[in-house]
């Protein structure tokens, strides 16, 4: 009678030897690989992306623009390319440009470190009270929304710096919803994103577009287009918008890792099947 | 004034009166209600504030419980918990969250490590599949079929082969995906709904302890 290993497919024997741990290997490898050295494989633009872009670039001069970044480090190892790629399209265009922080308390530094990566051509240009200015963290998550959209001065009274938010010369014509032309959520965290939908879009009736991980993208799609006109997917999302705006940068050397986890997945799903079946047919 | 009366009767009327402003701040817009409304929504940012409060003091408060008992494989977790958190408050009340050392400790420390875990997730997912994507069944061919729909869609060298891949995964998240999202999130908001109005009644009692 034969044992049981010797009742094994050869390929169960293989994948077996080898163990997961081999995968994972696999898996290290080709992340870095195409990170170092990216291929470079063209990256079709989506209509979301598209819109996110036009919504951006359509804006009058001087319009404000509120960026409300609920930003956490896990969420930042997928958002970072598209973070830094959104930033630069703002600073490139001739806005007013708030930043603020809600729902998680560990944005601030993340925005900070940012800000850093922004082109510095394209920062140098923007002075910083004029052309924008940027704000903490308030803690309340919905309800730190509503504060800041109702008043914004009484929510925040001072920037990160400590400036009073009365003596930041372009802050003087903007201090409730209705004076921002687009909100910008960036985030991770997907009950803020309702949050978003019901306080600016259905409350305040402000415009909103989203840049979100890939998780949250999906769960965003019965908003799209009416509710929200144009939303961000995680890293492919930011290497088209990089593409957009003519600055590769992070996430476009991540869209080939992309690329080369999706083959290890099909070769592990084809592996495990062809197992399965061999095993049936074994017992059979 | 009872201890029943502090424990229960006082919050759930500050909960009613405060759930019946917000309402009629939203269906009236009379302009008292209003102010009145947007005055509750400063202080509860403030609240918020106080609550953060209290979960660093608690915090505080079981690690250093465990210090003190020595509690067998925790106590010196319970070290690094509090000297890390003194740490980033300390830093963080003298410099600030944008300041040059919190930033170099936050980005070499924090970003790292949470990324880390985040990146483990690829990996299982990958085992996971091949592990749980095993023969054809209706409910797995289905879930596997619309998770390699997306991957595709995603992956560059599949739309570079056939552009199609575009297409079809843009399908599924346009139209299954859209039309399933939203049954969920009706049922979410009518059971947001009769939440409410049983808050609003006084009926939910569960935030107060039961």
């Amino acid at each position: 009678m034969k044992n049981e290993s010797q009742k094994k497919t050869i390929t169960e024997r293989l994948v077996k030897a080898s163990g997961a741990k081999w995968l994972c290997l696999i898996i290290g490898i080709m992340v870095v690989f195409f990170y170092v050295r990216p291929i470079g494989l063209p990256v079709p633009i989506s209509q979301t992306t598209k819109s996110f872009y036009d919504v951006i670039e359509a804006l009058p001069e001087n319009s404000v623009v509120g960026i409300q970044n609920v930003l956490t480090p896990t969420g930042y190892a997928e958002q970072k390319g598209q973070v830094i790629a959104i930033y630069t399209h703002l600073f490139v265009r001739p806005l007013k440009l708030v930043f603020f922080n809600v729902w998680v308390a560990t944005s601030p530094p993340i925005v900070a470190t940012a800000m850093e990566l922004v082109p510095r051509e394209v920062l140098q240009k923007r002075q910083y009270g004029k052309d924008y200015a940027i704000y903490g963290y308030v803690a309340g998550e919905e309800r730190s929304m509503v504060a800041i959209g109702n008043n914004f001065w009484d929510a925040y009274p001072v920037d990160t710096a400590g400036t009073p938010t009365s003596s930041i010369p372009m802050m003087s014509g903007i201090r409730t919803a209705k004076d921002f032309a687009v909100i910008v959520h960036i985030c991770a965290m997907f009950p803020s994103t309702d949050a978003a939908i019901r306080v600016w879009i259905q409350t305040f009736k402000v415009r909103v577009v989203m840049a979100v991980d890939s998780s949250n993208y999906m769960a965003l799609m019965p908003y799209y287009p009416a509710i929200v006109p144009a939303i961000l997917n995680g890293v492919r999302g930011g290497a088209e918008y990089e593409i957009l705006i003519k600055r590769p940068g992070d996430s476009l050397a991540f869209t080939d890792a992309i690329s080369g986890m999706a083959v290890i997945l099909i070769g592990a799903l084809f592996v495990g099947n062809v197992l399965f079946y061999q095993r049936k047919q074994v017992k059979t | 004034m009872s201890n029943e009366t502090v424990r229960r009767t006082l919050p759930l009327v500050v909960t009613i009166v405060v759930a019946l402003i917000m309402f009629l701040d939203y269906y009236t817009g009379a302009p008292v209600v209003v102010d009145f409304s947007r005055t509750i929504t400063s202080w509860s940012v403030v609240i918020g504030l106080f609550g953060q409060l209290l979960g660093v003091v608690a915090l505080i408060s079981i690690n250093a419980r465990h210090l003190q008992k020595k509690t067998p494989k925790r106590w010196y977790f319970s070290i690094m918990m509090l000297a890390t958190l003194f740490l980033f408050l300390a830093i963080g009340l003298a410099t600030t969250a944008s300041g040059a050392i919190y930033q170099l400790m936050y980005n070499n420390i924090v970003v790292p490590l949470e990324s880390a875990m985040m990146g483990v997730l690829g990996f299982y997912f990958i085992i996971g599949g091949y592990k749980a994507f095993r023969g054809f069944s209706l409910d797995v061919a289905a879930f596997m079929l619309s998770l390699l729909a997306i991957l595709l869609m995603l992956a560059p060298i599949a739309t570079a082969i056939w552009p199609g891949f575009t297409d079809i995964g843009g399908w599924i998240q346009l139209v299954p995906n859209r039309a399933a999202q939203r049954g969920v999130l009706i049922g979410v908001s009518l059971g947001a709904i009769v939440l409410a109005f049983n808050t609003l009644l006084g009926r939910e009692r569960g935030y107060l302890g039961g």
